[in-house]
């Protein structure tokens, strides 16, 4: 099969234009560094199968990162397994200067090349012309094609060009080819590279024209100065951070009510259809319940990613991660830590694998240590749960929700403890005087893009559904075995032993069945695990149901929610079918006192906030480290930080 | 009958969390986050 690669500077569209060749639907981003790795996809002519490697985005050929080194080993190596027949290099219209440099390294390689102007439109924003002819005449075995990956434009004229190569042997390059500079031969890199942009500046200046039109230019600058002003930048960053917090707060909790209300009912109606017997509770009290506390959190996690994706769309990210570069440097973070952290607020493993673009590896290891403490959409369930059940609903200065607040306090502090953490390694056990510089430019504004966002959201929820969901699943239907089975004959006789109410009264009678059921579990085999870990948690303000939820968490957080719905589904007689959060409410200690309190509630959430309990990512850690060692460490080290921290919460708040 | 079921479930929620586990740790294969493209694309190379 022939190979195509797609090159190009970082954040020209060559995600898009990949995604549109391939049909796939690989993620972009208006910001550099979205893809840290090759990817690979396939484009069909007829019978023909041709397959497209999208290539990490770099500026030059010569690597100054380990996703930079991906590009290099392939285009240096013709006998490598991915060397392209065919090179299609991405360039931004709007500064063809730059990007022409690694253009010219490729077209000079002598690989069959077709030049890709992306971003017209934002070129000719700017009052920029391009005179292809003459572009033409500077690089005459080379095919152009004027595109713009967000809309479509030029895609028929490049899978023309790609058919060409795939109809004949190659496409002709009759360019003397020139030798790549040896990888560590900077001095000679360093050469070439003046000697190409001396040319490129004459090329430049010969076939772009530049018109007064300075509207979108003017309209970016006027943006910029409030949004990464060294004061207002940060203020305005929060405050919009505060208003997705806010929004999903009381936007998502009236479907989040509907789902819960729904799968309590379902579970009702199952178990007064089905006839009596161990199926029949599996599905009411393990399965039906553990596919409510996944489903029970979609209008969250949507609502959140569709607001972030709009940020993202926008080109605003790009200026979010410009002006935190600025805040992580007193903590000795590298400014190309930012993108790693910024992705782990999604999902941890994204963003340690993004941190391969770190040279110095002191640096990469901090960043990696560090990136789990940012909160991660697993999180989310998490926090909402535990922050519904126990911050009162109400409003401060007239205008904040409080519960909106706290989930915002959260973020921050994940943001907060990572900075801290990472000033702690910097100072006192990797010390690095290597300082790597991060480059990024801020591009244009642009509307967002409804489909990326609508593709975003629904991937997102997808990942959540699918991918957690099956987990939670089938541990929900391990603690519904555990909760339901106990040594012995030991859960009858405990639950025989309950003396029963004389009288036919109601609330006896319905006091009387909890009690039985709460027996039950005491003696089966959760109930016994679950009390023989109590000692250890109780300083932290939980009972031995939360402890279970926390063990059981430690396969991924969210599973969290899901192991409380089944622990308090099984053995439960009563009629009335009531939300999680009500039972969670309702749910006593044998002296009367609530177990889920203001003081256990916050230890919880503190905990959450600091601890590892994501094996996918202590997996990534493991494979990005080559070592055992760092994430044992990662996860020794976050794990005495969320005990201590639980620990101090519960105590001062209790 | 609803025993065997039951069992056969139980039993298949382990061996389906254990091979998960198992794939995790020693597999070539990642999945789990956003960019399983990604990972895919690094267990073929």
């Amino acid at each position: 099969m022939k190979k195509v690669g797609l090159f190009g500077n970082p954040n020209t569209g060559k995600s898009s234009l990949f995604n549109r060749l391939t049909g796939l639907k690989q993620r972009v981003g208006n910001f550099p560094g979205v893809t840290v790795d090759k990817q690979l996809g396939n484009l069909k002519f007829g019978d023909e199968t041709v397959q497209i490697i999208d290539f990490p985005g770099t500026y030059s050929i010569y690597p100054r990162s380990k996703d930079e080194q991906v590009v290099y080993k392939v285009i240096s190596n013709p006998s490598h397994a991915d060397y392209p027949d065919l090179a299609i290099v991405v360039v931004d219209a709007s500064n063809l200067e730059r990007n022409l440099l690694l253009f010219s390294q490729i077209y000079d390689l002598g690989i069959p090349t077709v030049l890709v102007l992306n971003l017209t439109d934002v070129a000719s924003k700017n009052g920029l012309v391009i005179n292809l002819d003459q572009l033409h005449v500077h690089f005459p075995n080379t095919t152009i094609v004027r595109s713009n990956a967000r809309v479509g434009l030029g895609m028929k004229e490049l899978q023309e060009a790609i058919a060409v190569l795939n109809d004949s042997e190659k496409t002709p390059n009759t360019t003397e080819s020139i030798p790549l500079v040896a990888m560590d031969d900077l001095i000679a890199q360093s050469a070439d590279t003046t000697t190409r942009f001396e040319r490129i500046k004459r090329i430049v200046a010969d076939v772009v024209v530049k018109k007064e039109n300075p509207v979108s230019q003017h309209f970016s600058s006027k943006l910029d100065r409030w949004l990464v002003h060294p004061i207002l930048g940060y203020v305005i960053f929060f405050s919009v951070l505060l208003v997705i917090f806010q929004t999903v707060f009381s936007l998502a909790s009236y479907p989040m009510d509907w789902i819960d209300m729904g799968f309590a009912n379902l579970a009702e109606w199952t178990a007064a259809t089905l006839p009596e017997g161990l199926f029949s509770r599996l599905l009411t009290e393990g399965i039906i319940p553990g596919i409510g506390g996944v489903l029970i959190f979609i209008p969250q996690i949507g609502l959140l990613f569709f607001l972030i994706s709009i940020l993202e769309e926008t080109g605003y990210m790009a200026r979010v991660v410009f002006i935190m570069d600025k805040l992580m440097r007193p903590f000795g973070l590298n400014g190309k830590s930012v993108v790693p952290l910024i992705s782990s607020a999604a999902c941890a493993i994204p963003g340690v694998m993004a941190t391969r673009t770190i040279q110095s590896w002191n640096e990469r290891l901090t960043t990696i240590l560090v990136a789990p403490l940012m909160s991660c959409s697993a999180r989310i369930p998490v926090y909402t749960l535990l922050i519904a059940l126990v911050i009162p609903d109400q409003q401060i200065w007239g205008f904040l929700n409080l519960q909106g607040l706290v989930l915002f306090g959260l973020y921050a502090l994940g943001l907060v403890t990572a900075l801290l953490v990472a000033l702690v390694i910097k100072q006192f056990f990797r010390k690095s005087s290597e300082r790597s510089v991060f480059l990024l430019e801020l591009p244009a504004y642009k509307a967002p893009r409804w489909a990326n966002v609508g593709l975003e959201v629904f991937q997102k929820v997808k990942l959540f559904v699918l991918d957690a969901g099956k987990i939670i699943l089938a541990i929900s239907i391990i603690l519904w075995a555990l909760a339901s089975f106990g040594p012995g004959d030991d859960m009858e006789k405990a639950a025989a032993a309950v003396i029963a109410p004389e009288t036919e009264n109601p609330i006896a009678v319905a006091a009387y069945e909890d009690q039985v059921a709460a027996t039950k579990l005491q003696h089966s085999y959760m109930g016994i695990l679950g009390k023989t870990i109590e000692p250890v948690i109780k300083p932290l303000g939980y009972d031995w149901k939360m402890g279970i939820s926390l063990l059981t968490s430690f396969a991924a957080r969210e599973v969290f929610v899901g192991s409380l719905a089944t622990i308090y589904s099984v053995h439960q007689e009563s009629d009335d079918p009531k939300p999680l959060i009500d039972r969670l409410r309702n749910e006593k200690y044998l002296n009367g006192k609530p177990v889920y309190t203001l003081a256990s509630g916050v230890s919880l959430l503190v905990f959450y906030a600091f601890a590892m309990q994501c094996m996918a990512t202590l997996a990534v850690v493991k494979r990005e480290t080559k070592s055992w060692k760092w994430p044992l460490i990662q996860l020794g080290y976050m794990g005495v930080l969320a005990y201590l921290g639980a620990f101090i919460a519960y105590q001062l708040l209790k | 009958m609803q025993t065997v079921i039951v069992g056969l479930i139980i039993a298949a929620a382990a061996a389906y969390l254990g091979i998960r586990a198992y794939k995790l740790w020693f597999g070539t294969q990642q999945k789990g986050c956003e960019k399983c493209a990604v990972h895919k694309e690094q267990s073929n190379s």
